[in-house]
């Protein structure tokens, strides 16, 4: 991820649009492409985040995700943005041993930070092991309630990245509210407001960067709800090649002491910023 | 450590620096246009003029207040014929400053929004502190649909939110002041 960058002279293109809960920017860069192309490119990108958002939010009732938590024991089909994401929800679990959890749906229900959007009675966390999928489809083991809020919005992030490269732009990045990913020859400066970093800037090439801050006492009405043992309360930033990845990593570190972030990143090709 | 303890968490957005930090400007008003109405052919002022009456209408069928007496309107033709209306506005979220364009069609469909400029208000350590106050969950009696309902992955952002209720505000300026009579 660490691949040469060239610090950028050219004005980007850029657009934002209400998504994922939050403001998601979009900033272009190309030689060969007039501005009104980047545009038309930007929506494209926009539409699929878009489509991540319908299938994956725990908010939403209609979502496949909504689905398969009211139909605990059911094989259920679903679209590959979901099984791709399940999958990696799982496989972080199964690395962090549970540190990263997407199974405690039912715990933030109880606490209001999730909609009850039916079903049957849930228990308010599982483990990795609760979710079984097998080809396109995927069925959960326990009536646990999955969300996948820790690592969907770095994933529709990828998406969003993904359809950029496909239109053959030279460089850009998103932004989801602090899930931030670039690509291209041209580097990009974000500030991160880290205390290692003494809010210092970062110059990201070919990489994503996630922030997240962990409080001991929760904030009524706050959209995003950490379960599990912090450490200390902190503002914990990750770069990683993916921003899936350094999303879901800013989780994973919350449940270690600091002096161990460091090594326990980079056992996920991640760096504890 | 209670094993049971529930901390809140939540993102830090990033600030992307490019141009002016904390205030960046998307799109001119003729650009926004053009986006929003690739096809049209005329862009005809039709600002209204809101009395208090006309404001407090508008919040009570809204649930949003009305601030400006003057909303800046274009009317938007194609070869003669009404396309819809396009309408800047603004919003304040708890530190930030956002003006923003809708297009409604004449059956008073959203067809599309564009963010022109974002500013945030406050510097330093109050816009830091501003960026962990805003964030704020959707609640259960949110309903109103724009172009596809805006859906959460982790929850609505206080900005966010009045963007929401901003473009509903619109909705009913429309209803009540841009619909032809039927």
């Amino acid at each position: 991820m660490n691949s040469s960058c060239a610090p950028h002279n050219d004005e980007p293109v850029r657009r934002v649009q209400p998504l994922l809960g939050t403001f998601v920017e979009i900033g272009l860069w190309s030689n060969r492409m007039s501005r009104s192309a980047l545009l038309e490119i930007s929506r494209h990108a926009f539409a699929r985040i878009r489509v991540v958002q319908d299938r994956l939010s725990a908010h939403n009732r209609d979502s496949e995700l909504g689905f398969l938590n009211r139909h605990p024991g059911q094989w259920i089909p679903l679209s590959q943005d979901a099984r791709r994401v399940l999958s990696l929800a799982r496989s972080m679990g199964r690395l962090s041993q549970d540190r990263f959890n997407c199974t405690v749906g039912g715990a933030l229900v109880l606490r209001g930070a999730l909609p009850d959007l039916g079903g049957p009675l849930s228990l308010p966390s599982g483990t990795w092991t609760d979710i079984d999928i097998d080809g396109n489809r995927a069925r959960l083991l326990r009536p646990v309630r999955v969300t996948l809020d820790g690592i969907a919005k770095g994933y529709a992030v990828d998406c969003g990245i993904a359809e950029l490269k496909r239109y053959g732009v030279d460089g850009g990045w998103i932004n989801a509210g602090g899930d931030v990913r670039h690509f291209g020859a041209q580097s990009l400066s974000v500030m991160v407001d880290s205390p290692r970093l003494r809010r210092g800037g970062l110059t990201l090439c070919n990489a994503a960067v996630a922030s997240s801050q962990i409080r001991y006492a929760p904030r009524e009405g706050h959209p995003a709800t950490y379960v599990g043992e912090a450490k200390e309360q902190a503002l914990l930033s990750v770069k990683s090649p993916f921003a899936w990845r350094a999303d879901a990593m800013t989780k994973v570190l919350a449940a270690y002491p600091p002096e161990q972030r460091s090594a326990v990143a980079a056992a996920f090709n991640s760096e504890y910023l | 450590m209670d094993k049971h303890l529930i901390n809140s968490l939540w993102f830090m957005p990033l600030t992307v620096i490019a141009s002016p930090a904390f205030a960046v400007d998307y799109f001119s008003i003729e650009e926004a246009q053009q986006l929003l109405y690739p096809d049209a052919t005329a862009f005809t002022a039709a600002n209204l003029s809101l009395t208090d009456e006309h404001k407090s209408t508008i919040k009570s069928l809204a649930g949003t207040r009305q601030r400006q007496n003057e909303q800046p309107v274009w009317r938007v033709e194609k070869d003669g014929e009404l396309q819809g209306w396009f309408i800047i506005d603004d919003v304040v979220g708890k530190h930030e400053y956002i003006t923003y364009a809708t297009a409604i069609d004449q059956q008073g469909n959203v067809l599309g929004m564009e963010i022109l400029s974002y500013r945030e208000t406050h510097g330093g350590e109050v816009r830091r502190e501003s960026w962990r106050e805003q964030f704020v969950g959707k609640t259960a009696g949110d309903t109103f649909k724009l172009d596809e309902d805006i859906q959460n992955i982790s929850g609505a952002t206080l900005s966010c939110r009045n963007l929401t209720d901003g473009v509903k505000r619109l909705l009913v300026i429309h209803e009540q002041f841009l619909r032809p009579a039927q």
